[in-house]
């Protein structure tokens, strides 16, 4: 699979993650059916590993390129995320918190992307 | 409205037990055996969608007809064997494209074995090779849904309600037919895309009363999705002699008097004709309309040119035919060309016992959606010093919510009494005794006997007078009213509640009447609970509007 490839992957594979999360009330309490799965998508994925794994799977094989900055803030971003998996496990769900950490994780997973068109077209 | 019915098909879980968790007042259909969301996110139930071709076609064919909206996924990450078209090798990129356009394939058997069933085609990819698809979708009818639109399901909700909507709106006369939940009613459905396409005859066959001829007039004419006209022959009703000529048309000279005249099949050109009580058809009718069958073409009396048909035939009866061609009064040949082994049979009403509270609570509905019948409504509003009251419902204990409008509650007892009733006159009893006793039960309200309730909005339905109806409904008429016996009204089909209520008042002014001597005051005291002047003015003054004339103590007039 290309780097390209890869990423196009990861960024498919955070959709489900925040999707749950994205289409419940913020009003109102989060169920306990979408608390195991937002944990669900965040400590196993699609492929029965962390989504952190992923990314640093991901970043493992660009690493040869120019990318540093962009891969920096890509790890970073999913171990953001991966520190709300205590919570989850607890049943606990912050719901705004985890939806903003996504959001900066598909930033970070745009930006790199874009990067690597530039820098390996 | 029933809830929408919605079929995903998607290789992945994860969506579709999102869409049944978020968005559950709509129905999916699965592959589970189980119809609906409730049973199919309950333990022990993995199929709740469709995850390829063959599933999907699998359910469809189940559901046939059944199904408002498909959610259908573009990209699947199937295994090649399970991806379309067959044959593809293992890997490859034939078979990556083959994945990255299943949706486009799916999209393309379902407008192939399916028709114009709605389908939303989305993905969750942002990579859409459009370039791929712009041949494939050029034929095809679809709504899109890109990635961000099609993983917010309250953006997808709002598609489903609006394709919902606009498919209702567009098919408004199959929409006014009451399916209800009944196993028997859902087989029809799935069956009834089938038979209702094409230019096959249709066979219907029911129990008189279970609206037959509603049921081709309403659904199968607008399924069929022919734009002619719809023309029905009640064959009952037309003498012998006249049979053939209003069936195949004349031309001058074919008997004494006949003139160039279209017949009913001419007059169907591009649509349906419905010929009801097929079994009463004369011999030589019978001979004629089996040529017309076979050729498709039909020829006047007293005419050789044979004139090309495109019209879709059904047929209804309420006897048996197959015993009808044993006894040699039915062509066997006649009778297989109507294809009888498709055959629409309409169940008695005992059959969908089920569906006889909604079906009720359909009717008062439309009872009292009619101009006529909701000016009584307001008059009892006003009687009742109620607001404006929109219309009337049918409610009973079981009943969810509270509905606007005036409500007639039914007991506990009576709801059982109509769930139990035998029911030999199907469904047309059931509208005849529902429409006396509502009746029976606002005029008993408008001459002041129920608006002491304490919510004025609600009319109880006395369950004696309801048990009366049903036993009268299959008795026929009884004796005359004995003195101080309670009225009965008699309302005949195509007869408005508006007529038959002023019958029924003119009787009750009649009665009164004649058992008081003409005396105005004591008729006011007895309607109104006011004897003074101005009551017993109003009183006659309604006397003289009902067509009531006073000739020595007898009035005459209009009869109820």
């Amino acid at each position: 699979m290309s780097p390209r490839e890869r990423l196009s992957q990861l960024r498919h594979d955070l959709k489900y993650v925040g999707m749950t999360a994205r289409n419940l009330s913020p009003h109102e309490p989060v169920p306990a059916w979408a608390a195991r799965a937002i944990e669900k998508d965040i400590v196993e994925t699609r492929h029965g590993r962390s989504c952190l794994a992923l990314v640093e799977e991901a970043a493992q094989a660009l690493q040869g390129l120019p990318l540093a900055a962009e891969l920096r803030a890509l790890v970073s971003a999913a171990e953001a995320l991966s520190c709300f998996r205590p919570a989850l496990a607890r049943g606990e769900v912050p719901l705004a918190e985890i939806v903003a950490a996504l959001q900066t994780l598909q930033q970070a997973l745009q930006a790199l992307a874009q990067r690597l068109t530039e820098v390996a077209p | 409205m029933s809830a929408p019915r919605v079929l995903i098909i998607d290789d992945e879980d994860r969506y579709s037990e999102l869409c049944h968790r978020l968005l559950p007042r709509y129905r999916y259909l699965t592959a589970c055996g189980q119809e609906g969301c409730p049973p199919c996110v309950r333990e022990g139930c993995t199929r709740r969608h469709a995850h390829d071709w063959s599933e999907a076609r699998a359910i469809l064919r189940a559901h046939r007809g059944e199904v408002d909206v498909i959610l259908l996924d573009l990209r699947f990450a199937l295994p090649a064997a399970r991806l379309l078209p067959e044959g593809l090798p293992e890997e490859g990129p034939a078979v990556e494209k083959a994945r990255r356009l299943q949706g486009i394939e799916i999209l393309g058997r379902i407008r192939r074995e399916l028709g114009d069933v709605p389908v939303i085609l989305m993905t969750r990819h942002d990579d859409i090779p459009f370039e791929d698809m712009a041949d494939a979708l050029r034929a095809s009818d679809y709504t899109y849904l890109a990635a961000d639109e099609g993983m917010n399901l309250r953006a997808l909700e709002a598609q489903i309600d609006s394709i919902v909507a606009r498919r209702r709106e567009a098919a408004p006369a199959s929409g006014e037919f009451f399916w209800g939940e009944s196993e028997a009613m859902a087989a029809l459905r799935r069956r009834l895309e089938l038979l209702a396409l094409g230019d096959r005859p249709v066979l219907v066959m029911g129990e008189t009363g279970t609206g037959k001829s509603y049921f081709v007039r309403k659904v199968l004419h607008a399924a069929s999705g022919r734009r002619g006209p719809f023309v029905q022959l009640d064959l009952a009703a037309l003498p012998d002699t006249l049979i053939a000529s209003e069936l195949f048309g004349t031309a001058p000279g074919a008997f004494s008097g006949a003139v160039s005249r279209p017949g009913a099949f001419e007059h169907a050109s591009g649509g349906t004709l419905f010929l009801d009580e097929i079994g009463n058809l004369p011999p030589e009718a019978q001979r004629r309309l089996l040529t017309v069958l076979q050729e498709r073409e039909v020829t006047r009396l007293g005419e050789n040119r044979a004139r090309r048909l495109d019209v879709k035939i059904c047929a209804a009866t309420n006897a048996a035919l197959e015993e009808e061609v044993r006894r040699g009064r039915f062509r066997s040949d006649l009778y297989m060309r109507l294809n009888p082994a498709a055959r629409i049979e309409l169940p008695p009403l005992r059959a969908r016992r089920e569906d006889i509270l909604a079906l009720a609570e359909s009717m008062t509905a439309r009872l009292f959606s009619e101009e006529v019948n909701a000016a009584l409504l307001a008059r009892y509003a006003e009687a009742a010093q109620l607001p404006a009251v929109r219309g009337a419902r049918l409610v009973w204990k079981r009943s969810k919510g509270q509905p606007p409008g005036l409500r007639f509650v039914l007991s506990d007892k009576s709801a059982n009494e109509l769930r139990e009733h035998a029911w030999p006159g199907n469904v047309r009893q059931l509208e005849m005794v529902l429409a006396n006793v509502l009746l029976l039960t606002l005029l008993d309200a408008l001459s002041g006997g129920a608006p002491s309730a304490l919510d004025r909005r609600e009319l109880p339905i006395s369950p004696k007078a309801l048990r009366e109806l049903l036993q009268k409904s299959e008795l026929g008429h009884g004796p005359a009213r004995a003195e101080g016996a309670p009225y009965a009204v008699s309302i005949q089909p195509r007869r408005t509640l508006h007529e038959a209520a002023r019958g029924w008042e003119a009787e009750v002014f009649r009665a009164l009447y004649r058992e008081l001597g003409g005396d105005f005051a004591e008729m006011a005291r007895r309607l109104l609970g006011d004897g003074s002047a101005a009551s017993a003015r109003r009183v006659q003054l309604r006397f003289n509007q009902l067509g009531l004339r006073v000739r020595g103590k007898a009035p005459e007039g209009e009869s109820a």
